[in-house]
């Protein structure tokens, strides 16, 4: 079997609050005091199951399997929300078991292990999210164990601090739903700035779809390997800051367009309109998010979500924050692809302060902001941004 | 923040020592130029604007392609000018342009970091009245200890800058009958900007300063004037209004980031913020076109949540 957890155990963070013991809530453990829970994730074209332990002796967390399944529509389409509902359907079962042998190898119950199931509340698409919080309500029924409903952005955030320390940054969540600029303050996620029409990765997706690059791996990877090409040209596009936000949908309109008129006579070339593209979009939101540092006061920069993978957006990110003298936290696949082990990492942190879903609440939603959710957490009194 | 060595890119080449940053921002480096107008120049041109000036510097910025860094730092530092003083023609409070130098050359002043290709990039340098007074950031936060309460005249003073994080101090928002008729003046002068067609792209509460933060102890609300001056119009853009355009889209996109800098960065002002618009509606001439937008904005802003 191949693994999908390889990455070592992680301190708890600093700057979070001391994690009470597990009877302060009526926490169940395994024999060793761990605590061990289940993180599902299908709010998008990626199904994950991750599976993720809290060891109160060493004070760390560590992922003990993470497998994750991708839908890739054909070129030319986008993923559809049927579809994708049905690509989760056919593999949730599946990936929760190759997650629990993974995990427990030598275990012959490994339910017995498990102190709760995780699961994506949104934001997301519906279809997708209802057939994994399904999954998740039915073995929680099945093992008699608590339901933790997570939000996603949130989940992106907490792993991303989790995997690389960073106690306070400011976070770029870049992905194909969401384009926020965000910072802790006050004891929530506060969203500093935003894309005010379409996300990030949506403009690129349709992008590719537009000049037909292929959707696999992903289009924006394709975008990233085109613009690649030697000699490709800077050409003028639209370029849309509006204090902290940001705007993508005219800039996608005016390259359709571009694509349209010149990519057939020559004029322009896939990797000149790929190129301009990342150079614009990404100026945009590193400028953003250099803003929220200036507002803040705080020079750590996380970026997290699918587009965070960009290595031109790392380069150009890690360019502004040199030049600040501030520090870029390294690109991870824990949170910067859709995993269920980022939805554990949210999930056990909230069931450890002892936040549980009843199960009359366990319902999905396509709209949740990532303020919405009170990081219980992380102490809300110490005022670092002033 | 504002260490001695001047970090980032190389300054402007008739940067001298007298020279002060007093702020790096995520847009430009802001500099305090003592000695800007020579003293021997004639005495009563110079007696309204002290010879100590503002040096706004865009510098390039390494991460942007160069020709998008160019067009950026060149038509921002041109428009700011420019609305500027359309802003002071129109009689609103805003520092005086005093000089545009659209393209600075560099020089380095730490010889060991040559990046060649950030030497090749001109800046983009703006220079403007010294505005004496205060952030109505830091006019309306006031730091509190963690137990105790303190008096509000104790508030902290800061001249434009951030402050450092402090564990054990609170910062809680000054809503008294003086920040409230501060808000209110905050709301006319942004009205009064709106009225000559300009919109500036940024307002936060540090873009926007006020001349007389201190308020003697005897003064009565009723006696007590707040001069408010907008800095900043780095993002701004005109917009008239025709038969075929409304330029109530950008007014309330203004008031909206107006709004939200407000209730993220001052817990509990949401008084202040009705101040606000009070203020902006006795003064603007299309109010009401504006809120009606306003409310279209703010709806947008709640359902722009996410997917996937």
């Amino acid at each position: 079997m191949v693994s999908t957890a390889s990455d070592k155990a992680c301190p708890d963070v600093i700057g979070n609050l001391p994690v009470p013991p597990p009877s302060a809530y009526n926490i169940r453990t395994n024999n060793k005091g761990q605590t061990i829970v289940i993180g599902i994730e299908g709010s998008a074209n990626k199904v994950g199951v991750g599976v993720l332990r809290y060891c109160p002796h060493t004070k760390s967390y560590e992922t003990l399997s993470n497998p994750r399944k991708t839908y890739v529509p054909p070129t030319g389409q986008g993923f559809l929300p049927k579809e994708t509902s049905w690509h989760h359907q056919n593999h949730i079962v599946a990936l929760v078991r190759s997650a629990l042998s993974e995990a427990f190898p030598n275990v012959k119950d490994p339910s017995s292990e498990i102190s709760a199931i995780c699961f994506t509340k949104g934001p997301g698409m519906g279809g997708p999210l209802r057939s994994c919080a399904i999954a998740a309500r039915t073995l929680a029924k099945i093992w008699n164990v608590p339901l933790v409903g997570v939000n996603h952005c949130v989940g992106h955030i907490e792993m991303g601090r989790v995997a690389t320390g960073a106690s306070d940054p400011v976070v770029l969540y870049v992905s194909g739903g969401n384009t926020q600029v965000i910072a802790f303050s006050d004891g929530r996620y506060r969203i500093f700035g935003e894309t005010i029409d379409i996300a990030i990765g949506n403009c690129l997706d349709r992008f590719a779809r537009a000049i037909g690059l292929s959707n696999d791996p992903s289009p924006g990877y394709n975008i990233e390997q085109e613009a690649k090409a030697p000699g490709a040209k800077f050409l003028e596009f639209p370029y849309v800051v509006k204090g902290m936000d940001v705007s993508f949908s005219g800039i996608l309109t005016f390259v359709e367009q571009e694509a349209r008129d010149k990519l057939q006579g020559g004029q322009v070339t896939k990797a000149d309109l790929c190129f301009s593209l990342q150079e614009t979009l990404f100026a945009m939101l590193v400028e953003i998010t250099e803003r929220a540092m200036a507002h803040c006061g705080q020079n750590q920069v996380l970026i997290v979500g699918g587009v965070g993978c960009n290595k031109r957006l790392q380069e150009m990110m890690a360019e502004m924050v040199k030049q600040r003298g501030g520090s870029l936290c390294a690109m991870d696949h824990r949170y910067c692809i859709d995993n269920g082990a980022m939805i554990a990492q949210a999930g056990i942190m909230a069931l450890q302060h002892g936040i549980t879903t009843d199960m009359k609440d366990t319902w999905c939603t396509q709209r949740f902001r990532t303020d919405q959710v009170e990081a219980v957490w992380r102490p809300s009194t110490v005022w670092k941004h002033t | 923040m504002n260490s001695v060595e001047i970090p980032g890119p190389p300054v402007p080449s008739y940067y001298n020592e007298s020279w002060k940053l007093i702020s790096q921002g995520a847009e430009a480096r802001v500099w305090l130029v003592p000695n800007f107008i020579e003293s021997d120049a004639t005495e009563t041109a110079t007696s309204s604007l002290a010879s100590t000036v503002i040096c706004k510097e865009r510098f390039p910025k390494a991460y942007r392609h160069p020709s998008l860094d160019e067009t950026l730092t060149k038509s921002r530092t041109k428009a700011e000018a420019k609305n500027l003083n359309r802003c002071r023609r129109g009689g609103v409070s805003v520092p005086v342009v005093l000089a545009v130098d659209l393209n600075t050359k560099g020089q380095t002043i730490a010889s060991d970091s040559k990046s060649e290709q950030e030497n090749q990039r001109n800046s983009a340098c703006l220079f403007l009245e010294y505005v004496h007074g205060e952030t109505i950031r830091s006019f309306l936060n006031i730091e509190q200890e963690e137990s105790k309460e303190e008096p509000p005249s104790k508030r902290q003073k800061v001249d434009g800058e951030h402050d450092h994080a402090v564990i054990h101090k609170k910062v809680i928002t000054r809503v008294d009958a003086y920040a409230e008729k501060a808000a209110y003046e905050v709301g006319a002068t942004i009205a009064r900007m709106h009225n000559v067609n300009i919109v500036h792209g940024d307002l936060t509460t540090s873009n926007i300063l006020i001349r007389n933060p201190d308020i003697p102890e005897v003064t009565s609300v009723n006696d007590w004037k707040p001069d408010i001056v907008l800095i900043d119009f780095g993002l701004s853009s005109t917009s008239v209004n025709t038969k075929k355009t409304s330029n109530h889209e950008e007014r309330a996109v203004d008031l909206y980031v107006l709004e939200r800098a407000f209730v993220t960065t001052h817990v509990g002002s949401e008084d202040l913020v009705k101040e606000v618009m009070r203020g902006y509606k006795a003064t603007c001439q299309s109010s009401d076109s504006v809120f009606v937008r306003l409310a279209q904005v703010r709806q947008r802003g709640r359902k722009r949540e996410c997917f996937g």
